[in-house]
C-alpha cells in the first residue's frame, strides 16, 4: 500500500517535481529520481508514484507500443478507429489524474483533503 | 574426327537408303532407320553441316510422325544412354510419359536451357525431378526448378553439386529450409550459400549445422542475437492462429528449448507479438513452476507474484516493468495499467531481494496451493 506522507516536499525540489509532472516528459522525471536516489527522507509513495508515471508515459506514448496496445495497426473500419481514439483519450485522462494526485502529494495534502477539494 | 569430305561421302552414301526407309510404312523399316540415325549421332566425331542437319532433321520428323509404340520404344532404346540424341527427337520424347522421358531429361546434352525451362513449366513434377538430376544445371534452369516449390525437387537441386545456384535460388531454398528439415543440411553446405542467408537460417538448423555455420561464415554474437529475434518473429507469425492452443505453444517452447534459446531475453518480444499463452508457458519452463500457477501469478492484480518471479529469474527493474505492462494486454476488458497499480508493483519489486524471491519460489514449488488459492480469490472478486 502507498502511504500518504505527512510532510510536504518543499522548495526547489517541489517546483522541479511539479515541472516534471506538468511538462509531460520522461527525462525530467528521470532527473528527479536520480536526484532523490538514496535519500531516505524523500517520501516513498511519491518516489514510486513518479517512477510509475515515468514508465506509464514511456510505455503508452511510444508509437509502436501505443499502436500495439490500442490496435491501431489492425484498425480497418470506423468502429475500431473510434475505439483507438477512446483508448488514447483514456490514457490521457489516467495520466493527468495521476499527475494531479502526485502534485497533491508534493503539496502535502492527505487523500481526504484531496477528496474534499474535489467534491 | 572425320574429314568433312569423308563425312559427306559417308552421308551421301547412306542418305538415299535412309530416305528410302523413311518412305516405307513398315515398322521394321522405321526401326532400321532409327538404328542408322543412332549410329550417325552416336559417333562422337560426327560433325554435320547445316545442309546435312536439315536432311537428317527431315528424316527424324518423318520418323517421329510414327506413333507406333514399338518404333518409339526402339528409338528410345537406341538413344537411351546417349547424350547426343538430336534435339528435335529429344524434345519430342521429353514430352512423353516420365518412363520414356526420364533418360532423355537426365542425360540429353542437346536440350537447351530454354527447352528445359519450358519442360519444367509445362510437364509433370516427375519431369522436373528428372531435370534436377542432370549432371550439370545452369542458374536459369536451377531457378526454374526451385521456384516449383516442390520440396523433393528442391532437395535434389540442393544436393546436386553440378547445379549452379543463383542468389535468388539460394534465398528461396533457405526460406523453404526453415520449415523443411531435409533441405537444411544441403542448403547450408552449398558453396553458393551467403553469410546473410546462413544467418537467417542459423536458428532453424541443428546444433551441428549451427557450429558448421559459425565456423564457415564467421557469424558473430550480435548477428546470432539478431537472427534469434527474427527467427522467433517468423515462428510466432507462423503460429499466429494457434496463439491460444496450449499444445502448439508447448511445441514452440520445446523448439526454443532445443535451441538453447530459452532465456528471459525473448519474453518481451513474445508479449509484443501478443503471444500471451506462450509467455506463460515460457515463464513456467524458466521458473519450473506449474503452468496453472503461472496463469494465476500473471493474472494477479498488483503484480507482486510477477515481481517475485522476475527477481528470482534475475531480471532488472526495467525488464520487470516491461513484462508487467505488456502482460496486462492479456487481461479481459481493461488493458491499460493504472499508474497506481504500477507503483505498487514497482514497490513490490524493490522490496524483494533475489534471495528472498528464490526462497519464495521454492516454497511455491513445494506448496502450489498457496498460489492456486489466490486464483479462487480472483474468481470471487471477478
Amino acid at each position: 500500500m502507498l502511504r500518504y506522507h505527512e510532510k510536504p516536499v518543499s522548495g526547489r525540489l517541489a517546483r522541479a517535481i511539479e515541472d516534471a509532472i506538468l511538462l509531460g516528459h520522461i527525462k525530467e522525471i528521470d532527473a528527479i529520481l536520480e536526484r532523490v536516489d538514496g535519500d531516505d527522507s524523500f517520501p516513498e509513495d511519491l518516489r514510486y508514484g513518479l517512477e510509475a508515471l515515468r514508465h506509464f508515459r514511456e510505455h503508452y506514448t511510444k508509437p509502436d507500443e501505443y499502436a500495439r496496445q490500442t490496435g491501431t495497426q489492425t484498425a480497418s473500419n470506423k468502429q475500431e478507429t473510434s475505439s483507438v481514439d477512446m483508448t488514447a483519450r483514456q490514457i490521457r485522462l489516467i495520466e493527468s489524474a495521476w499527475g494531479s494526485e502526485l502534485l497533491d502529494m508534493v503539496n502535502g495534502e492527505t487523500r481526504e483533503e484531496t477528496k474534499a477539494k474535489a467534491s | 574426327m572425320w574429314p568433312r569430305e569423308e563425312t559427306m561421302s559417308k552421308l551421301q552414301h547412306t542418305l538415299p537408303a535412309m530416305f528410302a526407309l523413311a518412305h516405307e510404312r513398315s515398322e521394321g523399316a522405321r526401326i532400321e532407320l532409327a538404328g542408322m540415325l543412332a549410329d550417325l549421332f552416336l559417333n562422337e566425331e560426327t560433325q554435320l553441316s547445316l545442309r546435312e542437319e536439315e536432311l537428317v532433321n527431315e528424316l527424324i520428323e518423318q520418323l517421329l510422325q510414327n506413333r507406333s509404340p514399338a518404333v518409339r520404344a526402339q528409338l528410345v532404346k537406341k538413344f537411351a544412354n546417349a547424350a547426343r540424341m538430336p534435339r528435335k527427337m529429344a524434345m519430342s520424347f521429353a514430352y512423353e510419359d516420365i518412363e520414356v522421358a526420364r533418360p532423355i531429361l537426365v542425360t540429353s546434352q542437346t536440350l537447351t536451357d530454354d527447352d528445359l525451362i519450358t519442360i519444367i513449366g509445362m510437364q509433370s513434377r516427375d519431369h522436373a525431378e528428372a531435370i534436377a538430376q542432370r549432371a550439370s544445371i545452369n542458374e536459369a534452369v536451377a531457378d526454374a526448378l526451385v521456384t516449383t516449390g516442390d520440396i523433393r525437387i528442391m532437395q535434389i537441386v540442393a544436393e546436386n553439386m553440378g547445379a549452379i545456384l543463383s542468389r535468388k535460388a539460394i534465398n528461396i531454398l533457405s526460406t523453404s529450409a526453415r520449415f523443411t528439415a531435409e533441405l537444411r543440411s544441403p542448403v547450408m553446405r552449398r558453396p553458393e550459400m551467403t553469410t546473410e542467408a546462413a544467418v537467417d537460417l542459423y536458428w532453424w538448423v541443428s546444433l551441428d549445422l549451427r557450429r558448421y555455420a559459425l565456423k564457415r561464415f564467421g557469424i558473430n554474437a550480435g548477428q546470432v542475437d539478431e537472427a534469434l529475434a527474427k527467427t522467433i518473429e517468423t515462428l510466432l507469425n507462423y503460429h499466429k492462429h494457434d496463439k491460444d492452443n496450449d499444445e502448439t505453444m508447448m511445441q514452440v517452447a520445446d523448439w526454443i528449448t532445443e535451441r538453447q534459446a530459452m532465456t528471459t531475453r525473448i519474453l518481451p518480444q513474445v508479449l509484443r507479438m501478443e503471444h500471451y499463452r506462450l509467455f506463460n508457458v515460457l515463464l513456467s519452463r524458466l521458473s519450473s513452476l506449474p503452468l496453472a500457477m503461472i496463469d494465476t501469478i500473471v493474472a494477479e492484480m498488483g503484480g507482486r507474484g510477477l515481481a517475485v518471479l522476475c527477481r528470482s529469474l534475475g531480471l532488472d527493474k526495467a525488464g520487470f516493468v516491461s513484462l508487467f505492462l505488456l502482460s496486462r494486454g492479456s487481461r479481459p476488458g481493461e488493458q491499460v495499467v493504472h499508474p497506481r497499480e504500477l507503483s505498487y508493483a514497482l514497490a513490490a519489486f524493490d522490496r524483494m531481494s533475489v534471495t528472498l524471491a528464490q526462497d519464495l519460489l521454492r516454497t511455491w514449488k513445494k506448496d502450489p496451493t498457496y498460489i492456486l488459492r489466490k486464483q479462487d480469490d480472483i474468481m470471487l472478486e471477478a
